[in-house]
């Protein structure tokens, strides 16, 4: 949290979007969501997420692509918030 | 629908691509709207999870893959690895999210991968496997579509700094189908690519500079294996079984030594 107090419309709007995309995670298959947390979040390269998580680097590449599609498609869905939240 | 270069576009997101390729796919992207979409969406998903969910970690079943594998590379790695290699790997947040707040484990963490650095930071072997990896990807494995050692052999003259040796071995089991030329360790590298069963073999040949012959090895479930024939450095690359890689390296060597006679 930073100093300066964010006004509490916008604190409750990001709430909610933590809220739905911890959710929408969860709802991914457990190695797709496995590969997008530790290329977003543990910001590895693919061949050290084949290697940590034992599978060849292509499926690497379309587990990611799978994960990332199907977060992006729910997530506009119920909140489109990915399609205006880019300025 | 779905645009072809779409795992390209992914690749070349993650910062996964060399300069040509990435110059490929930043072109196509000016020309293609689905591709250009898809980049701004994966923006938009990283962008939005790295806000919402920078605190969220590996959960607990990877971590603990994780704890394992990583014993079992240093079970398994070679004795030979030094302590001043740790120098040259940089500093990443590898473990930030998943072994925060977990003091001893982070400190094993971080002592075997000090051990597992020396493979990652081997430019030759990480080029290889890139290489081989973005072959397998969709119209990017063959430059030249032959199982005919006289087209393919004169094509590399035209198109890659080296000569290397090419035969058909279909009677043993792999088969020649065809070359391309491909940018490895600052020159065009010749690579002639072979199936075996459904496995691709891709056989990388270079100049060979003064450093010596890297010893065979596998990342990531790709086997490499290397060898020098006259003045050129040949690598094979697959996933097929190592008799199976072996086989064919055993052969492209009698092969090498009798042209060289």
């Amino acid at each position: 949290m930073t100093a300066t107090t964010p006004d509490p419309e916008s604190t409750s709007i990001r709430r909610d979007e933590e809220r739905t995309l911890a959710r929408l995670m969860s709802a991914l298959p457990e190695g797709q969501r496995e590969v997008l947390v530790l290329r977003e979040i543990e910001e590895m390269d693919y061949r050290e997420i084949a290697a940590v998580t034992n599978v060849r680097i292509g499926t690497v590449m379309s587990r990611l692509a799978r994960a990332r599609a199907a977060l992006k498609a729910r997530w506009s869905l119920e909140s489109g918030v990915a399609t205006h939240a880019v300025r | 629908m779905q645009c072809a270069e779409s795992l390209r576009v992914q690749a070349y997101f993650d910062g996964e691509l060399d300069a040509l390729s990435a110059a490929e796919v930043e072109r196509h992207s000016e020309a293609c709207t689905e591709c250009r979409a898809l980049l701004q969406d994966l923006d938009r998903v990283r962008t939005a999870l790295r806000q919402d969910l920078t605190y969220a970690s590996a959960p607990p079943a990877l971590r603990a893959r994780v704890m394992r594998a990583l014993d079992e590379e240093i079970t398994v790695g070679s004795p030979r690895r030094d302590g001043a290699r740790l120098t040259s790997w940089r500093p990443r947040p590898f473990w930030k999210g998943a072994f925060s707040g977990i003091g001893g484990t982070a400190i094993a963490a971080g002592i075997a991968f000090f051990v597992l650095a020396p493979p990652f930071t081997s430019p030759v072997l990480d080029d290889l496997v890139s290489a081989h990896v973005r072959s397998l990807m969709p119209d990017h494995l063959i430059d030249v579509v032959s199982t005919d050692k006289h087209t393919v052999k004169p094509w590399f003259a035209g198109h890659t700094d080296v000569s290397p040796v090419v035969a058909d071995f279909d009677q043993q089991g792999y088969r020649l189908i065809g070359g391309r030329a491909d940018y490895f360790d600052h020159q065009r590298a010749a690579v002639v690519v072979y199936k075996h069963g459904p496995h691709v073999i891709n056989v990388f040949s270079w100049a060979a500079d003064r450093s010596g012959l890297p010893k065979n090895t596998t990342r990531n479930g790709y086997h490499l294996a290397f060898w020098k024939t006259g003045d050129l450095m040949y690598c094979a690359v697959s996933d097929t079984a190592w008799d199976e890689l072996l086989g064919l390296v055993r052969l492209l060597q009698d092969l090498g030594t009798r042209d060289a006679r």
